[in-house]
């Protein structure tokens, strides 16, 4: 059974002659352990997509199932890392953690609560920010908080709504090797959505593309499995043969699809 | 260097201000010297020195009462005002936080009394204080023991200033970032813990600019309320002091209506602005019991529960 399962899902805004479909009989199933990456430019959905899975948002048709069984609600099985951070800035690193720790887990006792956060923030590699605030922090760093608090939940699933998009190229390319290595010791489930084809190729298991409708809503397109070998880094991945042709078939089909549904749009 | 930063200070902070004061002063002297009446000698409105030599007798000894010539210091007139204020501005943010809370949180609760706050909020304290002397009216009815005047000095100052924080309020609860609120919602976080852990730390920066304003209007509504009531307090005061033509004593309480109220304004722009750090108590807390663990890593049972929590997690992840 898939961990996580989307079925027939639909999601739109607005009413009447005013109504924009965004997402459009999407299936999808993401099993155990596994890191799949949809991909996608700006505008088809990403965001709705994981507010859906997540159950911020409930679809307008369909269902969102966890371990079979209908998930509406929001709950920290389902742990999100949301883009702009959503740090609380009124607290210190160690309690935006503890703050989530404590919800989640507290059977644990005090002493073992604050153990628990540290083991993950020393994960992110943020020791020596321990007891600052999020404004004392670099947006790479700021990102990294919000990935231990998320991993400290220990959510079944680590949903991340482009996690890495607002950050600068090099510190985008740290993070993204971090998290690479940080999965590959823990294997939790992920569903990253991103729209960096190269991000996407070298974290996860399964490239999925989300293609915009034409006004319709957008679809999901044909998974694209990533077979490289895992430890992975920047520099394998990039070196390796297979990659360039992976990547420029993503692309390709990306941009086709966006190309067709801007014909489409513009003919009509 | 640094020498020149000491200059810097005392210009901005002494020799500038000195200059406006003496402005001032000049533009008061003229003024009594353009009310110069031959016939009885003196000024209609009173030079600086003819001000404090009336009213010195009231700053001798501000707080305390006078027994031969049977008038309170000016302090005690303070003080009785500023205690009115207290109880009245007291009730104000009593009342206007949660109000506050509902008017930023719930849409129906603001459609139905946003109208009615609106049209409330610029009503002067003069209307007020005779509306509430209706209500302590009522409320001497049923208890003679009470004092009216002060009953609807406290009541006119809880009705004039209790906008600013009700408003400030909404518009904090209607600030908080959506993040914070799917924080909440991913972690299933109860209501009491959504609004004690989030809603309010979020508000609470805005609540005190609303505490600010509250307190400087209190203060202005406190004088007019005394001259209006006419028995106690500061505002009293200066309406008994003009009533008798003793004019000295008049300007002298003004400037220092002017100056407590000032004094006031800083207090709350001090605790304004420290507000985040009532926020960061409970980090004080934490960092105290890092402190004593770190000290005490031996003896404490933490370091010998740390590995096993570990050692758990990692073999529930290889599993």
């Amino acid at each position: 059974m898939p961990l996580l399962e989307l079925r027939n899902v639909s999601k739109g805004y607005g009413k009447g002659s005013l109504r924009t479909e965004v997402l459009k009989d999407l299936n999808l199933s993401i099993d155990e352990g596994e890191f799949v990456a949809i991909v996608g430019y700006s505008g088809t959905g990403k965001t709705t997509l994981i507010s859906a899975l997540a159950g911020l948002k409930s679809p307008d048709s369909g269902q969102v199932l966890m371990q079979g069984e209908s998930a509406k609600q929001p709950g920290p099985d389902r742990g999100v890392v949301f883009q702009n951070y959503s740090l609380l800035p009124w607290l210190t690193v160690l309690e935006n953690i503890l703050f989530a720790v404590q919800h989640v887990l507290p059977n644990l006792s005090y002493p073992e609560q604050i153990a628990h956060c540290e083991k993950y923030i020393a994960m992110v590699k943020l020791s020596t920010a321990t007891n600052k605030r999020p404004s004392e922090l670099s947006g790479g760093m700021r990102q990294r908080v919000s990935l231990a608090r998320t991993l400290a939940t220990q959510p079944k699933v680590l949903l991340m709504d482009e996690p890495l998009s607002a950050l600068d190229a090099l510190t985008r390319g740290t993070l993204q090797n971090e998290i690479v290595s940080i999965w590959e010791r823990d294997r939790r489930t992920v569903v990253l959505i991103t729209n960096d084809v190269d991000e996407a190729i070298l974290m996860a298991d399964r490239v999925i593309p989300l293609l915009p409708g034409n006004g319709q809503g957008s679809t999901l397109g044909k998974p694209f499995v990533v077979e490289f070998d895992r430890p992975r880094t920047r520099e394998s991945v990039t070196h390796h043969p297979a990659y360039k042709p992976l990547k420029k078939a993503i692309i390709q089909l990306l941009l086709s699809a966006r190309r067709e549904s801007q014909e489409l749009v513009a003919v009509s | 260097m640094n020498s020149i930063k000491l200059k810097k200070m005392f210009v901005d902070n002494v020799a500038l201000p000195s200059i406006g004061i003496a402005f001032c002063m000049l533009f008061w002297c003229f003024l009594s010297w353009a009310t110069w009446d031959e016939s009885t000698s003196s000024s209609d409105f009173p030079s600086p020195i003819t001000t404090w030599s009336d009213s010195a007798k009231y700053f001798a000894s501000p707080f305390s009462h006078n027994d031969d010539e049977g008038f309170d210091g000016i302090g005690l007139e303070i003080w009785r005002s500023l205690k009115l204020v207290g109880m009245g501005y007291g009730m104000a943010i009593l009342a206007a936080v949660p109000i506050g809370f509902l008017l930023g949180g719930s849409y129906r609760f603001a459609r139905m009394f946003d109208p009615i706050f609106q049209i409330l909020r610029p009503i002067s304290p003069l209307a007020w204080f005779p509306l509430a002397g209706l209500i302590v009216i009522a409320i001497r009815r049923h208890n003679k023991e009470i004092d009216a005047t002060q009953l609807q000095c406290i009541f006119t100052i809880a009705m004039c200033s209790i906008w600013p924080t009700i408003l400030n309020t909404a518009v904090g609860v209607r600030a908080i970032p959506q993040d914070y609120l799917n924080v909440a919602k991913v972690l299933r976080l109860s209501s009491f813990k959504l609004f004690s852990r989030i809603l309010l730390p979020a508000t609470i920066p805005y609540m005190f600019t609303g505490f600010r304003l509250s307190l400087g209007i209190a203060w202005l509504v406190i004088v007019a309320a005394e001259m209006l009531s006419g028995k106690s307090g500061i505002g009293a005061f200066v309406n008994n002091q003009y009533q008798s033509g003793t004019y000295g004593p008049m300007i002298a309480a003004v400037i220092v209506i002017g100056l407590v109220g000032f004094v006031l304004d800083r207090l709350m722009n001090g605790i304004e602005r420290n507000a985040t750090l009532i926020l960061s108590c409970p980090s004080l807390v934490i960092r105290l019991f890092q402190k004593m663990r770190s000290q005490s890593s031996n003896a404490f049972s933490t370091n010998e529960s740390v590995p096993t929590l570990i050692r758990k997690e990692s073999c529930d992840a290889s599993a």
